[in-house]
């Protein structure tokens, strides 16, 4: 399995062909979820809680039932009928589906109307009156672990608002550390609360059978067929007779892997009504219901010596997960993949513990291009580099050199756990920062300082960890997490691709088709791809995390090369030579000293179902589920230069460098298309989102001009490079890349703001890095105008 | 995010649209770009019974000098305003007003009279028309009236408008020579209303000495305040740092702002204190080049 | 959203007939603003429809009043919902004697939950200010206009 590449005029990995599915969508001729509409079909709306935590003293339905077009409206106590009004979480435990009882959180789910029409169904969900006992909310999650806090969950049999507690690492290695170090630091930093905010919000249509017992769900899914699964599970309708139908999905970024209350609702409302009914969220559910990501309180401490040897690591977190414990992570890993906060350096020990803790605020806790809280393990451990440079008065780049992992160290092994796959660190760190011409940068900022001028540069050297599986670590609800791909490859020479991930605008009817184009020799404008539909691709876990080109993309490669096996005795029998005289070069089987005698694949298709050799089994296709051998780390560097305005406190961002090595690169464009919108999605979160609440727990950010979307004016240039460390153990040597750019970049940009006023005494500034934050500093030490 | 149902009218002339004005009173709302109307009709923040679109009276996109006023008639769009060579050349502030306005999908549909008659205190164009000492021309059932811009907006929300009135025109004073003007904006986004915004207006007389000033100042109050004291302080004073850090410190002190997501009631009053600086610094060069 | 205000109101009236006005909830419910029902249950409880609003931002609230004697004084307690959010205003009033009359002193905790503080955080806070002032003015008014 190691990266075998064929250099010839067939070559279609690496290079930056157009993107197959864009026609499609500049055109306006996607398929999106709201687009499809089949006959007779209802609309539905939901009723949801203006407050935060209440109990619900009555419902009355009666003035929604009048509203002409109202088919039906639907409680919780409904649902309690039918032992729908729970449902499970993705990680192990149960959320109201309609409220029972009380609300928890603000915008919560509390009745559904059904009608004729979208808007009978909005004005019907404007008529249920429902009355409410308000409850003393809870929204700061160190006060609901106070001992006189008000319990959040009364259907849980623990009477106490923390959910769990996980530790990894070796604590008395830890402490031994720390009780010897020559140099300490310990700083309080808080990852906010942000939101994945796809453009196309969450729906679906929910279209049940009653003669045939059969349900089609379309639905906007990043994993169809784990929807299939649990749907099978929470309805108990046998699985077979559920088709999931995840169409062209207007971006995920973790917020559609969740199932939410509203399919539920939908697919009762569709057996209730006998009509399909379709629901579609607004703007404002989106925001305020579905899954949000990171809230991360953290404590982190390193040990290091004088010299800048960083010895070890001791974390601690306050993880805010909401009124549900929802979050999407592998069963054996509460906190994701959190502890691989130890980052690109050579930790000799750490303990890192979080605990989890229940608020009045909507659950969630998902990926949002973040490999599971990734992105808070790499912006802590950067973070705290960067203060332990400025308290040993060390340039961050040269602490940073001394401690990242050498190149010969790879396999390396880190004190959590981790066996990190390939890297050649210091490599791009030099080029990094040569690139940026990091020395005279420097030099500008001591002669502007002079002048009183601001101006940071900040570093983020990042290791990320994606392509779950391997099966026997990664689930989600106990299914395990690897990847499939099926290939057909038609008469005429061209193939159709099935896979179990879905796509959501990252390329994947290009990326994979490259793969399969490359490995059978054919042009990627032959190779069809498909995605999303149960009935007809092999079962996989979806796409999040960064997973698709480590394991569906080594799952199509292998697939293909299972062909190519087939193809092989086809090839011989044709060109009437044995399979060993063979060799497989320029995109064709041909005979070893012979280029000229050869076989293409069309050849050899059109043999497979027209003459094929005696005995063997007609047609040329195959499926193959990969199950990766250990995960990839793709890492990279980052480096940030800001300017900052003294009468306002305005951050410019005026150069972004981003080096990142993903390992073997499919599509150069599409990789740096990942690495543009990841990096517009860190710059946000730097700079511009949290989600806010209020005492009462009302959520302050529930549309785009409270939580803020960058637009071009805001976004800087982005300058982008590559170095290329193949991944061992990946068929291609690819490692994934989406969600790189937003796991590194955080850092670089709080990085470059705390340099820029270091010398003021700044050590950290928490996210978002507003314009008052940095006036307040401004201020404080005398700045003005 | 579906609004509650309301019927739609669309008048042919401004005779028309007040007599229906006039049949619906407060049920009725005129919309002509709808850019503030729709988002709150969608939110069901407001449910007007009636629209009036206003849209399709002919005559009333008109943007010229004449009478020693530049006439802004009640249909011109933000863009229209953006895209003028003549607003570019004469009219600094509304130049600069004029590009930061929402985003420019925005500014393709809303109207100048619009954001004024919305009376949102974060409006930029009662900010700017207050620094120019604009007018608003109201018709109603007895013909035309002309408010002064001070006297048009009441509250948030509230302008002297009165049920059966329809403004038709937005008018600004032709500057006279020497006169130069600036508007300075935060905003965290393009889009998002602003944190505070001051808009500037000065005309020098022939020793360089401030003749006339007008200071508007935006989204730091219930509705957008003049900074009165600030204009006094500047009237027969050159143009310097030390006149323009007084009268900007003057601006801070009349903002009332109220703290929200875009900043402390402290951080807006010191911004009002920091864009006065820079709006007066930018509208003095210009004055001196005019 | 959770706020308090305060204010006085310099009444001309006797003390005493301030203080049965201010717990008479026919009284009281007469002096909320934009008020457009008003129905007496018992002797401290009152249920009422006002239409409030701003501007063409306006709504339909159902208000539940509660009046309780406190000291020398009262608590005004109003809850209620419209426009899909929750409101409720606790309020603390406080009598002093004056020359000219009763120095009506009071302190409000105004509570706002639901979309109406979701998406009118940014002018939220001056008009539930404006409202809860209106109210007092209001009572103020009233009493002259009965004790005169």
């Amino acid at each position: 399995m190691s990266a075998t590449l064929t250099e010839s005029p067939h070559r279609v990995l690496g290079q930056p062909i157009k993107r197959k599915e864009d026609p499609r969508f500049l055109t306006g001729q996607g398929r999106y979820l709201d687009d499809i509409k089949l006959p007779n079909m209802a609309y539905m709306a939901i009723v949801r809680s203006p407050y935060a935590h209440a109990r619900i003293v009555s419902i009355n339905k009666e003035p929604a039932l009048a509203v002409p077009g109202v088919l039906a409206v639907i409680t919780g106590e409904d649902l309690e009928k039918l032992g729908l009004a729970w449902m499970p979480t993705l990680n192990g435990d149960q959320q109201m589906v309609l409220a029972v009882g009380k609300v928890l959180f603000q915008y919560q789910e509390v009745a559904a109307v059904i009608a004729t029409s979208r808007e009978a169904a909005y004005d019907g969900a404007a008529a249920v009156e429902v009355e409410y006992d308000p409850l003393p909310v809870v929204v700061d999650p160190f006060k609901a672990l106070e001992p006189d806090a008000p319990i959040l969950r009364e259907d849980r049999k623990e009477k106490s608002n923390h959910i769990w507690r996980w530790e990894s690492g070796d604590k008395a290695a830890t402490d031994k550390a720390f009780a010897e170090a020559e140099v300490v630091i310990k700083e309080k930093i808080r990852f906010p609360r942000v939101h994945p905010s796809p453009l196309e919000p969450c729906g679906c249509i929910a279209d049940y059978n009653k003669t045939q017992n059969h349900l089609t769900l379309y639905v906007t899914s990043q994993a169809p067929h784990a929807y299939r699964t649990v749907l099978a599970m929470v309805t108990k309708l046998p699985e077979h007779q559920i088709r999931v139908i995840s169409p062209d999905v207007g971006g995920g970024f973790g917020n559609k892997v969740p199932v939410y209350p509203g399919y539920v609702v939908a697919i009762v409302g569709s057996m209730l009504t006998g009509r399909p009914v379709k629901w579609v969220e607004t703007r404002t559910e989106n925001l305020a219901s579905t899954h949000f990501a990171r809230d991360y309180h953290m404590t982190v401490e390193i040990a290091a010596t004088r010299e800048g040897q960083v010895k070890a690591l001791r974390v601690h977190t306050v993880a805010d997960h909401g009124a549900f414990d929802a979050q999407a992570v592998p069963s054996k890993w509460p906190a994701g993949l959190f502890n691989i906060c130890t980052g690109s350096y050579t930790f000799e020990a750490a303990h890192v513990v979080v605990d989890a803790v229940y608020t009045n605020k909507a659950p969630g806790g998902v990926a949002h291009r973040c490999s599971f809280r990734v992105t808070e393990a790499s912006y802590l451990i950067e973070r705290a580099m960067d203060i332990l440079a400025h308290e040993l008065k060390m340039d961050p780049a040269e602490l940073r050199r001394k401690n990242l992992i050498p190149a010969d160290k790879f396999p390396w092994k880190s004190p959590t756990g981790w066996v990190y796959d390939s890297g050649n660190y210091h490599h791009t760190l030099d080029y990094a920062l040569n690139l940026i011409g990091y020395k005279e940068l420097r030099k500008e900022q001591a002669e502007k300082r002079a002048r009183g001028e601001l101006m940071g540069i900040g570093i983020s050297f990042f290791t990320e960890v994606v392509g779950a599986g391997p099966s026997k670590h990664f689930d989600i609800l106990g299914i395990k997490m690897f990847d499939s791909a099926e290939i057909r490859v038609h008469p005429t020479g061209k193939a159709i691709v099935r896979l179990g991930t879905r796509h959501q605008g990252q390329g994947h009817e290009t990326t994979y088709a490259q793969i399969v184009a490359e490995e059978l020799g054919l042009s990627p404008d032959d190779v069809l791809v498909e995605e999303g539909d149960t009935d007809t691709a092999p079962y996989g876990l979806g796409t999040y995390a960064s997973r698709s080109t480590p394991t569906s993309g080594a799952a199509a490669a292998m697939c293909a090369r299972r062909i190519r096996e087939k193809a092989r005795k086809i090839a011989a029998y044709l060109l009437e030579c044995g399979e060993h005289d063979l060799e497989w070069a320029d995109g064709r089987f041909q005979v070893k000293g012979a280029p000229h005698q050869s076989v293409t694949m069309q050849q050899i298709a059109f043999a497979a179902y027209t003459n094929p050799p005696p005995g063997m089994e007609p047609g040329l296709e195959a499926t193959y589920y990969y199950d990766p051998p250990n995960l990839t780390f793709p890492y990279g560097c980052y480096i940030a230069v800001v300017d900052i305005d003294k009468g306002t406190g305005e951050v410019k961002v005026r150069r972004f460098l981003a080096v990142d090595d993903c390992g073997t690169i499919i599509n150069p464009m599409i990789v740096q298309g990942q690495v543009h919108g990841g990096l517009t999605e860190g710059f946000a979160i730097a700079f511009m989102q949290d989600i806010v609440f209020d005492e009462n727990g009302n959520n302050l950010v529930t549309n785009f001009t409270e939580y803020m979307l960058p637009t071009a004016v805001e976004t800087p240039r982005w300058e982008t490079a590559h170095t290329v460390t193949p991944s061992p153990h990946h068929p291609l040597g690819a490692k994934g890349v989406g969600e790189s750019p937003n796991v590194g970049s955080p850092a670089a940009f709080v990085n470059a703001v705390v340099d820029a006023l270091s010398h003021l005494g700044v050590r950290h500034i928490d996210m978002p890095i507003t314009r008052e934050k940095v006036w307040r500093i401004l201020r404080s030490a005398g700045i003005d105008e | 995010m579906i609004p509650a149902a309301f019927e739609y009218v669309a008048p042919r002339s401004v005779a028309e649209a007040v007599a229906l004005l006039r049949q619906h009173s407060y049920d009725a709302k005129v919309i002509a770009g709808g850019q503030s109307l729709i988002p709150m009709m969608r939110f069901r923040m407001a449910q007007p019974k009636v629209l009036v679109d206003i849209g399709r009276i002919p005559g009333l996109d008109y943007l010229r000098e004449e009478d020693g006023y530049l006439r802004i008639g009640a249909l011109v769009r933000h863009a229209t305003m953006e895209h003028s060579p003549l607003i570019q050349e004469r009219y600094p502030l509304l130049a600069a007003t004029a590009r930061v306005v929402a985003d420019p999908l925005v500014r393709n549909l809303g109207t100048v009279a619009g954001s004024l008659v919305h009376a949102d205190p974060a409006g930029d164009w009662a900010a700017a028309m207050m620094a120019a000492r604009a007018q608003v021309v109201v018709a109603g059932p007895d013909g035309e009236r002309v408010i002064g811009i001070d006297d048009f907006l009441v509250d948030t929300f509230t302008t002297a408008l009165e049920p059966d009135e329809l403004v038709v025109e937005v008018r600004v004073p032709i500057p006279g020579p020497r006169s130069g003007g600036d508007y300075q904006k935060i905003e965290r986004k393009v889009g998002d209303f602003a944190t505070a915004a001051v808009a500037v207006q000065v005309t020098l007389d022939e020793a360089g000495r401030c003749q006339q000033a007008g200071i508007g100042l935006c989204a730091v109050g219930p509705i957008t305040l003049r900074a009165a004291a600030a204009e006094e302080a500047l009237v027969g004073q050159p143009l310097d740092e030390a006149t323009i850090r007084k009268a900007a410190a003057l601006a801070a002190e009349a903002a009332q702002p109220t703290s929200d997501t875009r900043g402390s009631a402290e951080y807006k009053r010191d911004m009002v204190r920091v864009l006065t600086i820079r709006a007066l610094r930018s509208a003095a060069a210009r004055a001196l080049k005019a | 959203m959770k706020v308090q205000f305060s204010g006085t109101e310099a009444i001309r009236a006797p003390k005493e007939q301030v203080r049965q006005f201010i717990l008479d909830p026919n009284q009281v419910g007469q002096c909320l603003p934009d008020l457009q029902e008003l129905t007496v249950a018992d002797p401290t409880h009152a249920t009422a429809i006002v239409k409030i609003g701003v501007g063409p931002v306006r709504g339909r609230f159902k208000l539940d009043i509660e009046l309780q004697p406190s000291g020398d004084a009262a608590t005004i307690h109003v809850r209620g919902s419209g426009m899909g959010s929750g409101l409720s205003m606790m309020s603390e009033v406080r009598l002093e004697e004056t020359p000219e009359g009763t120095n009506l002193h009071w302190q409000a905790d105004a509570s706002v939950s639901g979309p109406l503080a979701s998406v009118g955080g940014r002018l939220l806070e001056g008009q539930a200010r404006k409202t809860v002032e209106q109210l007092f003015a209001n009572i103020r008014s009233r009493l002259e206009s009965v004790a005169v």
